[in-house]
This record gives C-alpha cells, sequence and structure tokens, in this order.
C-alpha cells in the first residue's frame, strides 16, 4: 500500500504570501526572480519594443463608461499595463465586473479607450487590418440564429476571402474539431443548447486559422468532456505557436494551461506572473514522504526534528491559484464592501 | 435693375451641395481611404446575403403576397365608369400597394437592422473580421436593396399578370357596348378608341409650356394677347425697397412720394350689345361713368395680388378705385397709388399687375413683345426730387418671354382657370403653345388628349353634352387645320386626330374653343396633351419600379444613417420626418412665400418701421422653414403613379430626377452613416 503524506507547515501565520526573506526550513531554494503577490512586474516582458515585438502591449489602458449624456459611469480599467509575449498562453482573471471583457473589447476595437494604447500583434488596436490574424470567441455566442452551423462558418469565412473550395474543406474539419456532428451542422443556431452554440462560436474562431486567439469564458456552458476538449485545444494551439489570450472562472483549467495569468480587480491589476511562481508559497516547506505506516506517524514530530524521513523530498508547496485569487479578491475587500460592486 | 437676387451670389442650396460635395470627397477619399482601398465584394456581398436570409427569415417578401390579396381584394369592390377607368383603377391599387410595401419595408428593414445587430450582439464577430465598417454600411444598404429589389420584381410581375388577365373580360365588353346603337357620341368615340389602342396602350405626351386663357385671336396680329370681360392679364413685378423710395429726398421711405403706374393696351370692340355696367364684386370699387356710347368703353380695372393671386392692396388706394378707360389702339393711360401700397409692394417684392375688363363688347390687348420703357404694356413709376431722379420699373422679363407665370389668364374656377362658352359674352379660347415638339404621326395623323373639367352647364339637363371645336395652328406658317368638334365629358379624356402636317415644324398652337352656350371649363396647362409617340406598358411599368426601388434605396440610406446613433423606434420616426418633411413643407408652402410677413404686418398695423420689422420677422421665419425644406429629398421626384396610371409614358427625365435626389442625398448621408460607424462603439 503506498501512502502520501503532505504536512503543510506554516511558519507564522500570514495571509499574505508576501516575499519574507529565507525561510527556515528551506532546503532548496528556487532560483526564480518573479515573486508572487502584488508584484507588477516587468510590464514590457523582456522585450525591447514591445508594441512591435509583442502579440498585445498596452500603455496606461483606461476605460471610462459614459452615459447618453457623457456623464461617468463605470470605471471599468484604470491604466492597465500589459504585454503579453508571442507564443505564450495568457490567462485574464478577476471576479465579475473586473474588467477582462472590456480589456478584450478594447483589445478588439469594438470599444475605444478613454485614455491609454494597445497594440496588437505590432498594429493599434481595432485596425481592420490586424483582424485578418486574430481569431476572437465572445463571453456568448453572438451569431445569426437565423443560419445554420455551415451557413455561419461560410459567412465568416467569406469575411476572410476565403475561397469557397478552401471552405468546403475546412468548414468540416472545424466542426469536427469543436465536436458538432453532422445532424448539429445543419440546424439552425436558434436551436443550438448552450453549448453547442460555444462550439459554433469556438469554430467561427478559428476559422482563419489564426496567430492570436482571444477567448471569453470558452468553457461555460460546456460539459466536462467539452472542457477538457478545450484545454487540449489550447495546449494544441500553444504548440502551434499562437498566442491565447484566455477568460475563465474555471482557475484548476487556467493553472493548466496558461503560461502567464494576471488578476484584474475593478479595473485595476492585482498581480501579473507565471502561474508556477505565483502557486508557490515561499514561506511554506512541504515535506512528502511514502512508506510511513500508522505507527510512524506518531514519531512524525520526531522525524522531521532529526529529518531522518526516508525518501523525503522537501520543497515549497504550491497553493491552487484558487486559493491565490481568493486571497487578491479578499485583500482588497477589507472594507466590506461586495466584491463585485463596482467603484 | 429691378433684380436683387443677381447680387447675392450663391443659393443655400447650392451652398449645400458644395458643403455635401466637399464632405463626401473627405470622408470617403481622405478619411476613409483605407477602408475604400481595401473594399472587397466578396464580403459586401457576404453581409447583404445574411440581409437577405434575415428578411427572408422574418417573412418580410410575405408582404408581397399580401399585398397582392389586398389588390385583389380592393379591385373586386372598385367602381368604375368603364373598362379604361377599370383597368387605370387597378393600375394605380397595384403600383401605390408595391410604393407602399416597399417603402415600410425599406423604412423598417433599414431601421432595425444595425441596431439588432448591435443588440444581440452578433456584431461583436463581424468586426472582429477584417470587415470595414465601410463594408458593412454597404453591405447591408446592399443587402437592403435586394430585398426591396425582390419585392418589387414580384410586385412587377403580379402586376402585369393581374392587368393582363382582367383585360381579357374587358375587351369583351367594350365590345359589347359599341354593337348598341344608343351609346352617346362621346362614348363611341372612346370606345372606339380603346378597341383600336387597347386598354394597355402607353405614350409620350407632351403639354405646352405657354398656355393661356384669351379673348380673342386675331390671326392678322399673332402676337398681341387679348383678353375680354372673362380674363385676366397679369404682369409680374419684382421690385426692392429702394427701388420704390422717391430719390433725391433726404430720409425718404418707400411710398413717400406715392407711385404712377402706367399702362400702355389696345381697345378693340368686339361686339354690339347694349352695355349695363356691371362692377367686379368689390365695394370700394367706383362705378364706371363717362359712357360716350351704349355699347360703353374699353374699361379696366387694375388690382395688385401676390403670388396666389390674394389682393394685397385695397381698392381705393388705386386710382381711387376708379376704373381707367381705354382709348383706343395705343393708348397710354395712367393710375395713381397710394403711398401706403406703395410700402405694402416694398415688403412684398414680388407681385402682379392685374388687369380685369368689364365690358364685354371689348377686348383689350396687350403688346407683350414690346419692350423697351416707351412701349411696355405697363411700368410703375416712382417720382423723385429732379426729373432725373424718376425711375421707371419694368414688368419681369419672364413676362416677356412668354412664360406661364405671366399673360392672359381665366378667371379663377374651381378646376383651374376657366374657359368659358359663348353667353352673354364671346367665348374664350384656350390656347395651347407648343415649341420644338415634333409628335410621331400614325396614319398620317398626331393624336391629340383633351382632358378638361367641366365646371358649370347652362342648364342642368344632362343630355345636351360640352362641345368644343379644337383646330391646331402652324405658327411657322400660320396655317390652321379643320375645326374638330369634339364631345367633352368632365374629367374623362377625349381623343382626337389632327393632320400631322400641322405639326410638322415643330412650333404650333392648339387652340380649344367651347362652343356648347353657357358651359364653362375648367382649364390647366395639363388639359391638352399632343401624342408624341407611344410604347409599351412593361417598359413604362419597369421605369415605374425602378422609380419606386431608387426611392426605396433612398429611404434605406436615410433609415440607416438614423439607426446608427438612434433606438430604432426613433430612428423609424426620424426617417419619417426626414421623408416626409419636405412634402408636409410644400403642403403649407402656400402661407410660406416671402409676402406673409407684409401680410401679418398689414393686418396688425402700425408706421412703416414697425411694420417692417414684423414682417421681416415673419419673411424670415417662413424663409427658415422652406430652407429646411429644400434641404430634405423631394419625393415627388419618385412619384409616377399619377403618370403611369393614366397610361402616360413616364420621361426619362423623370428616373434621371429620381436619380439625382437619390445621388444628391444618398450619398452624403452615406457617407455620415460610414463616419458614424466609424466612430461608433458597436458594444452597447
Ligand atoms: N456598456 C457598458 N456600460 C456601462 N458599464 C459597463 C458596460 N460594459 C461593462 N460595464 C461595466 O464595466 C465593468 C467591467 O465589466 P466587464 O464586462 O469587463 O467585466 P468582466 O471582468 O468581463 O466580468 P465577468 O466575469 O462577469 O464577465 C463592470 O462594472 C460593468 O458593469
Ligand atoms: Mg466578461
Amino acid at each position: 500500500m503506498q501512502m502520501s503524506l503532505s504536512l503543510h507547515l506554516e511558519r507564522k501565520s500570514n495571509k499574505n504570501p508576501k516575499f519574507e526573506g529565507p525561510s527556515m526550513a528551506t532546503a532548496v531554494e528556487q532560483p526564480s526572480a518573479a515573486s508572487p503577490g502584488r508584484f507588477m512586474g516587468p510590464t514590457d516582458a523582456g522585450l525591447t519594443n514591445p508594441a512591435v515585438e509583442a502579440a498585445v502591449h498596452t500603455r496606461g489602458l483606461s476605460k471610462l463608461y459614459t452615459d447618453f449624456w457623457g456623464r461617468p459611469k463605470v470605471r471599468a480599467l484604470e491604466s492597465l499595463d500589459l504585454t503579453i509575449r508571442r507564443g505564450e498562453v495568457f490567462g485574464l482573471l478577476g471576479p465579475n465586473g473586473s474588467g477582462k471583457s472590456t480589456t478584450i473589447k478594447l483589445l478588439l476595437g469594438l470599444i475605444f479607450p478613454t485614455a491609454g494604447q494597445a497594440y496588437v500583434l505590432g498594429e493599434r488596436a481595432g485596425s481592420v487590418t490586424i483582424n485578418q490574424k486574430i481569431g476572437f470567441l465572445p463571453e456568448e455566442s453572438y451569431l445569426y440564429r437565423f443560419l445554420n452551423g455551415e451557413e455561419t462558418l461560410h459567412f465568416y469565412g467569406r469575411l476572410f476571402k476565403i475561397p469557397r473550395r478552401e471552405l468546403k474543406k475546412r468548414v468540416p474539419e472545424l466542426l469536427d474539431t469543436v465536436g458538432l456532428d453532422e445532424k448539429a451542422r445543419k440546424r439552425k443556431l436558434r436551436e443550438y443548447s448552450k453549448g453547442m452554440a460555444r462550439r459554433i462560436g469556438l469554430a467561427q474562431a478559428l476559422i482563419n486559422d489564426p496567430e492570436l486567439v482571444l477567448l471569453d469564458e470558452p468553457t461555460t456552458g460546456l460539459d466536462p468532456i467539452g472542457t477538457r476538449e478545450m484545454k487540449d485545444l489550447i495546449v494544441s494551439l500553444k504548440n502551434q505557436g499562437k498566442t491565447v489570450i484566455l477568460c475563465s472562472h474555471l482557475l484548476a483549467d487556467v493553472q493548466d494551461v496558461c503560461d502567464r495569468i494576471t488578476i484584474l480587480f475593478r479595473g485595476k491589476m492585482q498581480t501579473l506572473g507565471d502561474v508556477k511562481d505565483l502557486c508557490q508559497v515561499k514561506d511554506v516547506t512541504q515535506i512528502e514522504a511514502t512508506g510511513l505506516g500508522p505507527l510512524q506517524l506518531a514519531e512524525l514530530r520526531a522525524f522531521v526534528d532529526k529529518l531522518g524521513a526516508k525518501n523525503a523530498a522537501i520543497t515549497h508547496p504550491t497553493t491552487t491559484l484558487e486559493e491565490l485569487f481568493v486571497r487578491v479578491v479578499r485583500d482588497n475587500t477589507q472594507d466590506g464592501s461586495s466584491y463585485t460592486s463596482s467603484h | 435693375m429691378p433684380n436683387d437676387s443677381a447680387t447675392t451670389g450663391l443659393s443655400p442650396q447650392q451652398i449645400g451641395l458644395i458643403v455635401a460635395g466637399v464632405f463626401v470627397l473627405v470622408s470617403l477619399f481622405v478619411y476613409g481611404i483605407g477602408d475604400l482601398m481595401r473594399l472587397s465584394i466578396g464580403r459586401i456581398a457576404a453581409i447583404s446575403s445574411v440581409v437577405f436570409r434575415d428578411s427572408i427569415r422574418k417573412r418580410i417578401l410575405w408582404l408581397a403576397p399580401l399585398a397582392m390579396f389586398g389588390v385583389v381584394l380592393v379591385s373586386q369592390y372598385q367602381r368604375s365608369v368603364d373598362e379604361a377607368d377599370s383597368i387605370r383603377q387597378t393600375v394605380k391599387f397595384c403600383l401605390f400597394a408595391s410604393g407602399f410595401l416597399v417603402t415600410v419595408a425599406a423604412v423598417l428593414l433599414s431601421c432595425t437592422n444595425l441596431s439588432r445587430d448591435i443588440e444581440t450582439k452578433v456584431i461583436f464577430t463581424v468586426v472582429t473580421k477584417p470587415t470595414s465598417r465601410l463594408e458593412i454600411a454597404l453591405g447591408k444598404l446592399v443587402g437592403f436593396a435586394r430585398v426591396t429589389g425582390t419585392l418589387l420584381i414580384m410586385m412587377g410581375l403580379f402586376t402585369l399578370l393581374y392587368l393582363g388577365y382582367r383585360t381579357i373580360p374587358l375587351q369583351r365588353g367594350i365590345e359589347a357596348k359599341l354593337a348598341d346603337p344608343t351609346l352617346s357620341d362621346f362614348n363611341r368615340q372612346w370606345l372606339e378608341h380603346q378597341r383600336k389602342e387597347g386598354l394597355l396602350a402607353t405614350r409620350v405626351i407632351r403639354n405646352a409650356p405657354d398656355f393661356q386663357i384669351l379673348g380673342l385671336i386675331d390671326p392678322a396680329k399673332p402676337t398681341v394677347r387679348y383678353m375680354s370681360n372673362q380674363q385676366q392679364l397679369w404682369m409680374p413685378f419684382e421690385v426692392t425697397p429702394e427701388l420704390l423710395t422717391p430719390a433725391g429726398i433726404e430720409n425718404a421711405s418707400p411710398g413717400d412720394a406715392g407711385a404712377v403706374i402706367a399702362v400702355r393696351l389696345e381697345g378693340r370692340r368686339i361686339s354690339e350689345t347694349e352695355f349695363v355696367p356691371t362692377l367686379p364684386d368689390n365695394p370700394f370699387l367706383v362705378d364706371p361713368v363717362d359712357f360716350t356710347n351704349r355699347f360703353g368703353r374699353a374699361n379696366v380695372f387694375v388690382n395688385i395680388f401676390d403670388e396666389n393671386g390674394s389682393s394685397l392692396i385695397a381698392a381705393p388706394q388705386i386710382n381711387g378705385g376708379r376704373s381707367i378707360f381705354v382709348r383706343d389702339v395705343d393708348s397710354l393711360e395712367y393710375l395713381e397709388l397710394d403711398p401706403a401700397a406703395v410700402q405694402v409692394l416694398a415688403q412684398v417684392k414680388r407681385f402682379y399687375l392685374v388687369l380685369s375688363g368689364v365690358n364685354p363688347n371689348f377686348a383689350i390687348g396687350v403688346h407683350p413683345q414690346d419692350t423697351t420703357a416707351q412701349t411696355a404694356p405697363a411700368k410703375i413709376i416712382i417720382p423723385a426730387a429732379t426729373q432725373e431722379g424718376v425711375r421707371w420699373i419694368m414688368p419681369r422679363t419672364d413676362f416677356f418671354s412668354g412664360q406661364p407665370d405671366g399673360g392672359v389668364r381665366g378667371g379663377d374656377g374651381r378646376f383651374g382657370q376657366q374657359l368659358n362658352g359663348p353667353g352673354e359674352q364671346l367665348a374664350g379660347f384656350g390656347r395651347y403653345r407648343f415649341s420644338g415638339v415634333k409628335p410621331n404621326p400614325v396614319d398620317g395623323q398626331v393624336p391629340l388628349e383633351i382632358r378638361f373639367a367641366v365646371e358649370r352647364g347652362g342648364d342642368e339637363d344632362q343630355d345636351t353634352g360640352t362641345e368644343a371645336l379644337v383646330k391646331v395652328v402652324d405658327r411657322s406658317t400660320g396655317r390652321e387645320s379643320p375645326d374638330q368638334r369634339v364631345a367633352l365629358e368632365s374629367f374623362r379624356t377625349t381623343f382626337v386626330t389632327a393632320p400631322a402636317e400641322y405639326f410638322a415644324s415643330g412650333d404650333f398652337d392648339v387652340i380649344v374653343e367651347v362652343i356648347s352656350a353657357d358651359r364653362v371649363l375648367g382649364a390647366t396647362s395639363l388639359s391638352v396633351g399632343v401624342v408624341e409617340s407611344r410604347y409599351g406598358f412593361i417598359l413604362n411599368l419597369f421605369y415605374s419600379m425602378l422609380t419606386q426601388w431608387m426611392l426605396a434605396i433612398l429611404v434605406s440610406i436615410i433609415g440607416f444613417f438614423c439607426s446608427t446613433r438612434l433606438s430604432w423606434p426613433i430612428a423609424i420616426m426620424l426617417t419619417l420626418a426626414l421623408i416626409t418633411g419636405r412634402w408636409a413643407v410644400n403642403q403649407v408652402r402656400d402661407s410660406l412665400q416671402p409676402g406673409i410677413g407684409a401680410q401679418v404686418a398689414q393686418s396688425l398695423g402700425g408706421d412703416y418701421r414697425e411694420m417692417r420689422v414684423i414682417a421681416n420677422t415673419f419673411d424670415g421665419l417662413a424663409r427658415l422653414l422652406n430652407i429646411v425644406a429644400d434641404f430634405l429629398p423631394d419625393i415627388d421626384a419618385f412619384s409616377t403613379v399619377e403618370r403611369i396610371e393614366r397610361m402616360v409614358a413616364i420621361p426619362m427625365s423623370t428616373l434621371t430626377g429620381a436619380g439625382l435626389v437619390l445621388l444628391i442625398f444618398g450619398v452624403p448621408l452615406f457617407a455620415a452613416s460610414y463616419v458614424l460607424l466609424r466612430n461608433k462603439e458597436v458594444a452597447p
């Protein structure tokens, strides 16, 4: 019988995982430069000319929603500085109403920033030409409901001026990829279930074999298998060298597929960094061991003190992204206000 | 000299046109040059197909069968005088239905389509593809045009089939009626024409630009216009306050010294009946006395009217309400004009001097070709401090060129100018003067179409028809065609022909004289038409559909423009307002003439300066409304129903006119929609 034990020893109670100097029990120090927590990191991602080289680059990007008379209503995004490298899978996280979709809409030119600039694949956000290389899956599948699956893809394919013959080949392939069967393809989108609509939405985003894919909550409405397939797809996109920007509330999935993430809260960036780094807790030591029977358990303290365990692996434990997320949000709502309420 | 509009450079419309042109150039070729360069037919086609699919899904095309059903239903209950009338009504229903249908469809589609795309956020997935806003705007409009075009094709085919189906029994009905020996003259004339031409025959009709009702025509003096006591002579004037101000007097106001009107007329005795002086119905006129014999003399009253024919000056202010007596062939008569009257003229600026005769024994002749100051038929003389300062104001130049604006008119009737038959006075002559019209003869004859209102019969006995003589005078030779006797019925077309030789020069007069006693016709310039040529009904229908399509496209552009920034209910309302605005102002335009200020001022009273302020304010408001209306599209340019209903060929000019309106209003509005759309955040 294989037995596994994880033991977390918190040296002191500190809900803020800010770097606190060398930990007492550290046997192996992680050689990471980035520290977790409220660290704004090098926003240029090490690029000399990020506006051109990066997949996405924003400077002071802000959006203030106004009402009909131009009076300010909601400050949805405040001075966002963000650089996303080409070829990475980037997670855009944050609670409801934190400005994720707003950021994506700004990057696509669906809305215009009140301040700041955004560059996408080296061009000003919203330029028509750059859309040639972009695939976008909106929060919900906003498609013509009176077309069927195939017609939908043909329509979007024509917008990319993909030749008819090429489309004839690509459309069934894509429909296979997103898992819509023969019957579903011929049905009007109006009759689609939520998950099916999501799938055709994804197919529409991939019709042009895009370089940059923006997925706004791609897994909502998908069944577990669909969610799994979505994850696989994102990984395969990454392997093809594409850049993926992902908004999601399923943090376990984000943790699995994303290279880097940022957490937005009330329109402000709270955290930015590598998923690996962010999920390390440096002031905690974790000992993993196998082969310990019930008797040995009683002597665990002694083992720890004497460092006599067999096959002991001593690392910094990783938290889940979920814990990090909750922490970031909780830290910012100490005033007791609702965390989704705007400001 | 009396023309002050020459000094102002460009009219507001011209300025508007230039601004619109520059705007189009800048917005499409500077601001939108990028989008213009990468315009893709494929994308426009894709977007328009989706619009089309959407309308099919919304069953918009089902409106066509619905409209057809309505037409069939309504024509079951139509009441028609005869076969041709029945066909006419059917054509009218069909065209009205298709025009209504297609305009409503255009308004609904164009106002709701974009807002719905934005509401359902489908626009997200469209604008994030390489589709420019220019392509979206164009694609949508092409889509609307496809839908309305399809509707029109359906309605057009239906119209043809339905008319074809309806003519068969009607044609048979004509044969049956013609076999009846008790048929009236008018009806036989008419039915035979119908049998010969077919019920759907379409022709090109020309009307006379110069139409006058004369009291006498003297072939020896072809240029003189004669009026009798049944007609009036209208002479247009245009003045400025400066022109009416006496020269050489300090701080003088217009009319300070009054004015003198000089008229040069020819009085000519045309009959000899005992003259019992009666006065026109005006309590201020003074009894015409001073008879030298029992036939009376050529009494003439002078009035001053505004452009709508309402009197501007009270009778006592013109020559003290007295008539003048035209003495001989070439007499110069003078009338005094009160200072107060001159002040009114200074406000109005455009007015007519209207001369009316009183004595049926005399024709009064004017020589409008005499254009010099010495010989002009009328002039207004403004006194001055010195002999040199005296001004002579001549009639507006278009009076001399024989335009319909001035000249001899029949009395005001309910349906146009009155053309009277013989009675206590001699019959009048309707003279329709054609220039440069060369009709294609059929079997050596040129068909004429005559359609008057019969205003008054001498007795109420319907059995005695109204008859007239029609002849054609070739002006190049002076030769007259033999008189044709024709039977007339109110508002029904009579077909006559005249030998082609009299039309050969292209310059001819058609002269209509009523011979039935005590009958009065209501005549307009459209009452006499010359059939220039004829062609197929199908082509005519096609032209009509084409203009309806152009209107639908214009409406779509307006609707789309409104919907870029407004919610669809408001967009629909605004679109309707923009389409009908000009038409609505036209309905009240009569009361928005420049004269309105003077009328208001006069009714309120006050001294000259106060009146001027009031008059200017009202004139300004009226002008503003007129200008606003002038900047709205003229939907009358798209109206063909009346023509096609009368089986009159729709001239090319209607098509080009409609196209021009579409161009002038559509292109700038389209450019504006593009600019608005490009600056629009499509996320709601
Ligand atoms: N059109 C709009 N007008 C006004 N406020 C808006 C508009 N769109 C979004 N907002 C506000 O901007 C803020 C950010 O919205 P956004 O949609 O970007 O949130 P999100 O992070 O995508 O949230 P979720 O996780 O729920 O999708 C919210 O407070 C929202 O109410
Ligand atoms: Mg969102």
